[in-house]
This record gives C-alpha cells, sequence and structure tokens, in this order.
C-alpha cells in the first residue's frame, strides 16, 4: 500500500482544490489515510472481464 | 374511560386515526397534544429542529373541517408526524443540521410530504438529524443544533442518523416520523428508541427530496411506535399498490430463519440482548412458525467494510463542493466521511459494487429457503451519548449492513428491554418486495408480547 505522508496529502489537497482545509483537517485526513485497509483482497475477488449493472436502486 | 386532551399524544396512530373517524376525537385537540408534548419535554431530548407550530394547526383545522364534513381521507388523516430535516417541505427551512444549510428554504415538498398531505397528515416539524443525514457513527456537539437525547435516557446515545425521528416517535412529540437509511440510519435508532423502524425495497418509496448521500444505497424509512402503524403508514406512502393486507393472527407454517451469532469479526452481543433474541425466537416458534437457526452467506463485518467503499466516496461525490468551499463549517463527522470518501480509488469503489451484487445473489439464495430472517441489528444496549468508543461500537458492531447491500426490506423492532430499562431490538428481514410479510411476522411477533406498553418517563417542564 502507499505509505501516505503529510507532504503527499497535502499534494493531493491542492490538486483537489481543497485548499481551505486547516493543518487540523489536513493531519486528521492523514491518520484516515494511514487506517484506510488494503483492498488487494476483495479486487481479487471480485476480478472479471465482464460487469453487470450494480450502481444503484434495484441491483 | 376516556382519555384526556393533554395525554392524546400516547395513542397510536391507528387508535388516533380511528377515533378520529368516529368524532371521537379532533385533529385540532391531537396536534395540540403534540405541540404540549413539544412544549413539556422537548427542552431535554431535542426531537426538532424546527416545529411549524401555525402550520401544523393550519392543516389539523383543514383536516377537521374535512373529518367533520364526512371527507375522510385515510387512516392518516388529522394525524401529527414529524420528518427528518433532510427532506424538502415548501417553505421550511431543510438544514440538514448543518451551517452550510440554514439558510436552505425549499420550494418544493419531497415526495413523501406530497404524499402525507393527500392523506392528509399534520407536518410537525423537522426533526433532529446527524450532519447531511449521516456521519460516522457519533456526536461531537459541534453542530448548531443539539444532538437529539434517547426519551427512555437522556444520558444515552440515540444512534443515528436518523435520531430525531426516532425519539420524537418514542416520547409523543409525533404519532410517527420520517427518516432515511443508507447503511442503518432507521434501524439504528428505532432500535436505541424502542420504535418500530421499517426501510422497504428500492423504489417503493419514493426518495424525490429527500438530500443525497448515496444513490447506490439511501432509502426512505418510517418510524411508528407500532407495527400496525407502520403498516398504515407504509400504505399511504408507497406508490400503487395501497396498504398492504392487515395481519392475521399466528405464523403458522412460517418458515423463518434466525442468526443469533454475529460471525466474524464482530463481538458477542451484549447478554441482555441474547436472551432478549433468544426469548423472542421462541415466541415465533410458540406462534407456529418454523424456526431454523442459520448463518449469513457473508460475515456482516465484511459488509460493513465494503459499504465503506461506497458510501463515502459517493458522499464525497456529492458534497465535494462544500468541502472544498466550508470545510471548516462542517462539522467534523461529515467532513471525516468526505475526506475518508476522497481517498478511494475509482478501482475500489467498482470493486466494491461489484462485491455488493455478489452480496445480494448469495443472500436472495438464502432467502429462497425462507419467507423471513431475525437477527440482532445493534449488538449492545444504547451508550452513553458523547463517549466515543461506545458510541463507535454501537454503531459500527452491527447486523445492519448486509441488508443494505442486499436491498431487502427490514423492521427494526423492541424485544424487550435491559435491566437498566433501555430498549433491546432486533431485524424482521424479508425478501426482497416482501414487506407485507415482514409487517405479518413484526406484528404477530408484537401482538404476542407487552412490550407496548411501556413508554419513556419524562418530567414535564
Amino acid at each position: 500500500m502507499m505509505e501516505w505522508t503529510m507532504e503527499r496529502i497535502q499534494a493531493l489537497a491542492i490538486e483537489r482544490g481543497l485548499t481551505r482545509l486547516t493543518p487540523e483537517h489536513l493531519a486528521r485526513w492523514l491518520e484516515i489515510a494511514r487506517n484506510q485497509r488494503d483492498t488487494t483482497a476483495l479486487r481479487d475477488a471480485v476480478a472479471c472481464k465482464t460487469d453487470a449493472p450494480a450502481y444503484g436502486p434495484g441491483i | 374511560m376516556p382519555i384526556a386532551d393533554t395525554d392524546l399524544w400516547q395513542l397510536s396512530v391507528a387508535e388516533a386515526g380511528g377515533l378520529i373517524a368516529s368524532r371521537d376525537i379532533s385533529p385540532v385537540a391531537l396536534t395540540k397534544a403534540c405541540l404540549g408534548r413539544i412544549a413539556a419535554v422537548d427542552a431535554q431530548i431535542h426531537s426538532y429542529i424546527h416545529v411549524a407550530t401555525e402550520a401544523a394547526l393550519d392543516a389539523a383545522r383543514v383536516a377537521e373541517k374535512e373529518v367533520a364534513a364526512g371527507e375522510l381521507r385515510g387512516p392518516l388523516h388529522g394525524i401529527p408526524y414529524g420528518v427528518k430535516d433532510n427532506y424538502d417541505v415548501a417553505g421550511m427551512p431543510a438544514t440538514g443540521a448543518s451551517r452550510v444549510r440554514l439558510d436552505n428554504v425549499p420550494t418544493q415538498d419531497a415526495a413523501l410530504v406530497t404524499r402525507l398531505r393527500q392523506a392528509g397528515a399534520v407536518l410537525m416539524g423537522k426533526l433532529a438529524t446527524w450532519e447531511y443525514g449521516t456521519g460516522n457513527g457519533g456526536e461531537y456537539f459541534d453542530l448548531p443544533f443539539p444532538p437529539a437525547r434517547n426519551p427512555w435516557d437522556v444520558s444515552r446515545f440515540t444512534g443515528g442518523s436518523s435520531t430525531g425521528a426516532g425519539t420524537s416517535v418514542a416520547a409523543g412529540t409525533a404519532l410517527f416520523a420520517l427518516g432515511s437509511d443508507t447503511t442503518g440510519s432507521v434501524r439504528l435508532p428505532a432500535a436505541a428508541t424502542g420504535t418500530v423502524g421499517l426501510i422497504a425495497t428500492a423504489g417503493v418509496l419514493d426518495r424525490d427530496g429527500i438530500l443525497s448521500n448515496c444513490y447506490s444505497l439511501d432509502k426512505p424509512g418510517t418510524f411508528t411506535w407500532t407495527v400496525e402503524d407502520a403498516r398504515l403508514v407504509f400504505g399511504a406512502l408507497r406508490s400503487g399498490d395501497g396498504l398492504p393486507p392487515p395481519t392475521q393472527q399466528g405464523l403458522a407454517e412460517m418458515r423463518i430463519a434466525y442468526i443469533d451469532d454475529p460471525g466474524p469479526g464482530l463481538p458477542a452481543p451484549d447478554a441482555p440482548l441474547a436472551a432478549a433474541f433468544a426469548a423472542a425466537v421462541q415466541v415465533l416458534r410458540d406462534a407456529g412458525a418454523i424456526v431454523t437457526p442459520i448463518a449469513l452467506p457473508v460475515s456482516a463485518a465484511d459488509c460493513f467494510a465494503v459499504s465503506r467503499l461506497i458510501g463515502p466516496p459517493e458522499s464525497a461525490a456529492i458534497h465535494e463542493k462544500e468541502l472544498r468551499e466550508r470545510p471548516g463549517d462542517l462539522g467534523f463527522a461529515l467532513r471525516d466521511k468526505l475526506l475518508a470518501g476522497s481517498l478511494v480509488s475509482a478501482v475500489d469503489y467498482i470493486a466494491a459494487q461489484r462485491r455488493r451484487r455478489q452480496i445480494a445473489l448469495q443472500m436472495e439464495a438464502m432467502m429462497a429457503q425462507f419467507d423471513a430472517l431475525v437477527t440482532f441489528g445493534p449488538l449492545h444496549v444504547a451508550p452513553r451519548l458523547g463517549v466515543e468508543p461506545e458510541m463507535t461500537a454501537y454503531t459500527v458492531e452491527t447486523m445492519l449492513t448486509p441488508f443494505n447491500l442486499s436491498d431487502q426490506p427490514v423492521i427494526a423492532q423492541c424485544i424487550g428491554y435491559s435491566p437498566g430499562g433501555l430498549p433491546l431490538a432486533w431485524q424482521v428481514v424479508g425478501r426482497r418486495h416482501a414487506e407485507a410479510t415482514i409487517l405479518h411476522v413484526a406484528a404477530a411477533y408484537e401482538a404476542a408480547t407487552e412490550w407496548r406498553s411501556r413508554r419513556p418517563v419524562l418530567e414535564a417542564a
């Protein structure tokens, strides 16, 4: 998984136009980023070359 | 013995509707009783963000005149109710409990509010909610309105996000309420407040005019004191089919599955809840149901993890502008969710949606063998308000999310009380589009138990 740093979070904030986030907000965002779960197993479990509609009400 | 006008808030929807139809009580007296109840207790429980006193009295007067003229619209005619403040009501503030939306006054009603106007129900106002009707599972006392409190013990958490909806119905500041549920926001507060929370199969109840958080999972839902009331409200709200048939007594030959083990990744339920659940299953058995223990085909903990890759990124996509322009005006919980959602990649989002479809198909196959399923909702008794680890555990350690992913109809229902007097609850789950079946099962359970005879005790101001 990506190693999240404050520099990466700050760069992401600029890229997304989130320039009004305070240092406290950015610190919290970094904490959230570092706590993300690895999704490799999920992606492997659903890997397929065709897809079915699954993106809204009445799946 | 006739009930005093000031105590009319204690009536169920069915009772009040019957008395209005027979002209033994008037919609104006009933509305005044609920307004009086708000004046007496709402400073303790904060169920309302906005009370529309004059509009409610005006609507009650119209209902009264129509009933007197013999123009009864149906079982909700003249019945006072509230809506979560993420529903649009023309001319009424729709803040979503957010500083960002304090000046938002819609010009049109949400579709379900329109249906209730047509049914002659009396809108009392807007009910408390977590910001935007979503959140990260906790209360942080940083919104422009105080959090709703649990009427069974005002130091306790209500669950969320439809906090005021559960609180109002339990406390009698409304006879029924509308809320919304993305991953548990109807069933969690219904469980915490001992009310009946109903969510239907997607599309059965129109969500137009409700502030969006997640296109894939958002649903409206109802809060009532009894299952019969849920049937009446659901019948008035749903498009086309009208009122489901009234419940027959007994559950003879019905095949009902039960899940009493939360499965991997979740703790055992609190002891009073586990005991109440076992006793409730026995009630079904005694009523003639064929009850069978099963396990979910997928763990509830995994379903929650999948939902975290769907809900937050959809919320971030919908509300990203607020995060860009006014992050400091958002509360901690909503900002947290939007920041988390902004980190989810498109590949992970699509993987989660694919997994959701797999889960839905597995759940459909499981349900093919049964008429209904009962299991826990939250695994804990309502915790202390403001104690973050307890609130998070109450919100996250649940059996709620699998049925959001599978789009099944669910009723959350009281199955007893803890030694400290707090409600305990289970979920009654149906096959997709089988709302009438779960109403039948829940009504049969309710009829066989005494839990509806107890109401929260609040000292009047």
